[in-house]
């Protein structure tokens, strides 16, 4: 075999080269601590990581829900065993005032401390959280409850703000249901009042009856309310909404709405109790928490021994919807536990599975170092003295 | 007795050309392509033994090129390859670096926290704040992918140049090579006068063939005929075609009709203009409809849900994006934080926004995958692409470098050999030297028999 001198050079600078490239790749690693630098350096855990990244934010968003959720509910907790306390301090007054040792004075007394305890049972009934009233359903920027007027009511109509329709609308009629409800008409086809198509809603948009023509009529909405439309100068346009709220008798204002999170894929909590739920009212036969303070607050004024022992019996009841209300919240609060529990397992394990395919195992990356530091060094020492010696060192 | 003289004579020219061609070989020991050169020295004369006359002398018939055309062929077909894969190695790297999302902070990071602002709006419906930071989280989505797509846009740009470069290198190494040629013909009988311009001529064809492929071969004349894969001539004898680019990446031959090669026709992996066209013909536009699809799908799920929910205004919720089908149509319809459909009533309740970030774990592409899979798939594939490319060009130029290797070996000159002839040839110089001086001899002896 012939050996010539380029070939030496040629040789020694690839191999060299190659040294050179294998021990730069090791030093990457050692100095950022990552096993993958680049894409190409490992595609398939790359495209791992990526999804493991995913997880890992939609277990910090989880885990954020659920505290947020958690919050909430501890506060729908606290509020709601201060009202039992004190319905048991109104049902203590109860039993003092329904006997016959009672007298007049000492039930207005006790009507005044009753009276205390409608507005205490307020604050609580009106708590909030992050700014919005917990026990209001999805209607949770304005009080839930108010001791004024207890009567069915509607509200004016509100257009969209977003409406091309700007004639007037307004309400009339008395509102029949026992729940309140908001009422969103939706014109679907626009046009003059006559031709305008539209539905209607009566949950506030979730669900929709069928497509109906004609907004010149009174437009009934159901439950006894009606809608008149009055043209103006420009025809409704499709999307153009009218809402009206319908409050049913009771001191509720608020909604049945449910307010839920992501507890994972496929999995949500809802993490209130509406007004219903916790102080009752509003649904057939059920306890108006209010409605049995407030009576018994007039018997006591009234100093009507009858009314006030009926009270009891109305108390005891309210108490009962409050401790099933506490209930429901510690069963929530146990499944939040639950899940606290596996966010956090899971959260470990993707972050072990990440450290595995992301993390530089130093131990395996300073060996190699060391062997191909001594690689690097052999060849340089042999690149050095490429060409030391030939033929021409020994003619003279 | 003269006879002797002009042995001698002979003997010396030839030595000296001889250590002459030694001395090229040395000078040129560093010099890319040379092939070293060997005097071939052949007797001269006849032998009369009848007569008693012998005059066998010698002299150099040719230079003799040690040059290994097998050997030179497959360097040729090597180097095509290894160019190819180089190419698409580094052009490559170069979209990888596009697509760089290990360190975080790019689309896949940007679709988390899209998402993340939408679950967090769920939490608080009426916050001002989450409405604000959902659009600016939108916004930054909406520019990353438009950005993604503008740098391959670029990408595709920038290889349209290097395409163009290397026509214009193709342009200027065609004609040098029928140049060559045509010296070459011009020159009847071959005693070595030609070796550089072989040598010469056999680089150019290697610079050549790292930019396409081609085929070639040496025709009677010594001319090299160069031929593209499918037949057509480029260089005949000492004529060369022109090739012209054109803007939607064919490449014809200037003054005949029809494409000669785009990335269709050439399937071949060989020289760097089929590795550029190759990736800015497929493998760009494969990346780009792929984005394209995840923009659209992002688009679309999030309109459709959007659409069902109310915003603050009592609205029903109208386009959140506006509609595209493409990554760099990708844009936010909403500009007020009012707009936004966070809700399914007209209430406060959020579930919008809840089912909104809930799209991130359907499959909303094609039914099979969640947007992130798709893109981290995307990603992956591209990373694929890369490490492959990697891998074929480290094999290809080991490849490349053991044919260099064995051509060195043939055609290279050593140093070692060279001082061997140098002195083979010095010895032979100082001989036929000292033949001239006893033939010296001889003849004055001669005279002096005659005074």
């Amino acid at each position: 075999m012939r050996v010539t001198e380029n070939m030496r050079f040629l040789n020694t600078t690839y191999n060299l080269g190659n040294i050179k490239k294998k021990h730069e790749a090791v030093i990457e690693k050692l100095s950022s601590q990552k096993n993958i630098n680049r894409l190409s350096d490992n595609p398939i855990g790359m495209t791992r990581l990526l999804d493991l990244r995913k997880t890992k934010t939609s277990l910090d968003q989880i885990k954020g829900n659920i505290n947020h959720a958690k919050g909430f509910l501890s506060i729908s907790e606290t509020k709601l065993t201060a009202v039992s306390d004190l319905l048991i301090r109104a049902q203590e007054l109860a039993i003092g005032q329904a006997t016959g040792i009672a007298t007049q004075e000492s039930r207005a007394i006790a009507a005044k401390e009753l009276q205390e305890i409608i507005s205490e049972l307020l604050t609580q009934a009106n708590a909030t959280f992050n700014d919005k009233y917990i026990f209001a359903g999805s209607k949770n920027s304005a009080p839930p409850f108010s001791l004024a007027d207890p009567l069915p009511s509607i509200s004016a109509v509100t257009a969209g703000s977003m409406n091309h329709f700007n004639g007037t609308v307004s309400a009339q009629g008395s509102f029949s249901g026992t729940a309140n409800k908001t009422f969103v008409l939706q014109v679907t086809a626009g046009g003059a009042l006559a031709d305008a198509e539209y539905k209607i809603s009566a949950d506030g948009g979730l669900t929709w009856g069928g497509t109906q023509t004609g907004l010149a009529g009174p437009v009934n909405l159901g439950e006894g309310i009606e809608l008149i439309f009055t043209a103006g100068n420009v025809n409704a346009a499709p999307n153009d909404t009218f809402i009206l709220q319908a409050k049913a008798g009771g001191y509720y204002h608020g909604n049945k709405a449910d307010l839920s999170v992501n507890l994972g894929r496929d999995i949500t909590l809802s993490y209130n109790i509406s007004g219903v739920e916790a102080l009752g009212g509003q649904m057939p036969g059920g306890v108006d928490i209010f409605q049995v303070l407030i009576a018994f607050r007039d018997s006591l004024i009234n100093n009507d021994t009858s009314a006030i022992q009926a009270a009891i019996t109305g108390l005891n009841s309210g108490q009962n919807h409050i401790l099933q209300a506490i209930a429901t919240v510690g069963a929530k609060m146990n499944r939040l536990d639950l899940a606290t529990d596996q966010v956090e397992a899971l959260g470990l394990e993707i972050a072990k599975l990440t450290s595995e395919i992301e993390d530089a195992n130093l131990e395996d990356l300073i060996s190699r170092f060391t062997t191909s530091e001594s690689a690097l060094k052999a060849s340089y020492q042999v690149a050095a003295r490429v060409g030391n010696i030939s033929l021409l060192d020994f003619l003279r | 007795m003269i006879n002797l003289l002009n042995i001698s004579k002979n003997a010396l020219a030839a030595h000296q050309f001889s250590l002459g061609v030694t001395s090229s070989n040395i000078a040129n020991v560093n010099t890319p392509g040379y092939s070293r050169q060997r005097p071939e020295l052949r007797t001269l004369g006849t032998t009369d033994v009848k007569a008693g006359n012998i005059t066998l002398s010698v002299n150099v018939t040719e230079v003799r090129r040690i040059y290994d055309n097998h050997l030179e062929r497959q360097v040729i077909g090597q180097i095509q390859t290894a160019a190819y894969s180089s190419e698409q190695k580094s052009l490559l790297a170069r979209l990888e670096s596009i697509f760089e999302e290990s360190q975080g902070g790019k689309l896949a990071d940007n679709l988390n926290r899209f998402w993340q602002a939408w679950d967090g709006l769920a939490l608080n419906p009426d916050g001002w704040v989450e409405r604000r930071a959902l659009l600016s989280e939108t916004e930054s989505l909406a520019h990353t992918f438009r950005d993604y797509d503008a740098s391959l846009r670029g990408l595709t740009a920038d290889i349209q140049e290097r395409l163009s470069d290397s026509i214009r290198k193709v342009n200027d190494l065609l004609p040098k090579i029928a140049d060559l040629n045509r010296r070459i013909i011009e020159v009847a009988k071959d005693d070595g006068s030609l070796n550089s311009l072989r040598d010469q001529r056999t680089e150019l064809i290697k610079e050549l063939a790292s930019k396409m492929e081609i085929d070639h071969f040496e025709n009677e004349w010594g001319a090299a005929n160069i031929f593209l894969a499918n037949g057509q001539n480029l260089v005949n004898n000492h004529v060369s075609e022109l090739l012209v680019l054109n803007s939607d990446r064919t490449i014809m031959i200037s003054g005949y009709p029809g494409i000669i090669i785009n990335d269709t026709v050439s399937k071949a992996e060989n020289g760097q203009i089929s590795a550029q066209l190759r990736i800015a013909g497929r493998q760009i536009p494969e990346y780009l409809a792929k984005l394209d699809q995840l923009a659209r799908a992002i688009t679309e799920a999030v309109n459709s849900q959007h659409r069902l929910g109310y915003d603050q205004g009592g609205n029903a919720g109208g386009n959140f994006f506006v509609p595209t089908t493409t990554a760099r149509g990708m844009a936010v319809n909403i500009t007020e934080p009012r707009r936004i459909a966070a809700s399914l009533t007209v209430g406060n309740d959020g579930q919008n926004a809840r089912s909104i970030a809930l799209i991130n774990d359907k499959h909303v592409i094609d039914g099979t995958a969640t947007i992130n899979q798709f893109f981290a798939s995307l990603v992956g594939q591209v990373g694929l692409d890369l490490a492959r490319a990697q891998g074929m060009d480290e094999h290809r130029q080991l490849v490349l470098n053991n044919l260099m290797q064995r051509r060195e070996e043939f055609s290279g000159v050593s140093i070692d050999e060279e001082m061997m002839n140098l002195i083979k040839f010095q010895l032979g110089y100082n001989a036929a030297g000292r033949l001239v001086k006893t033939a010296d001899e001889l003849l004055e002896t001669l005279i002096r028999l005659g005074s």
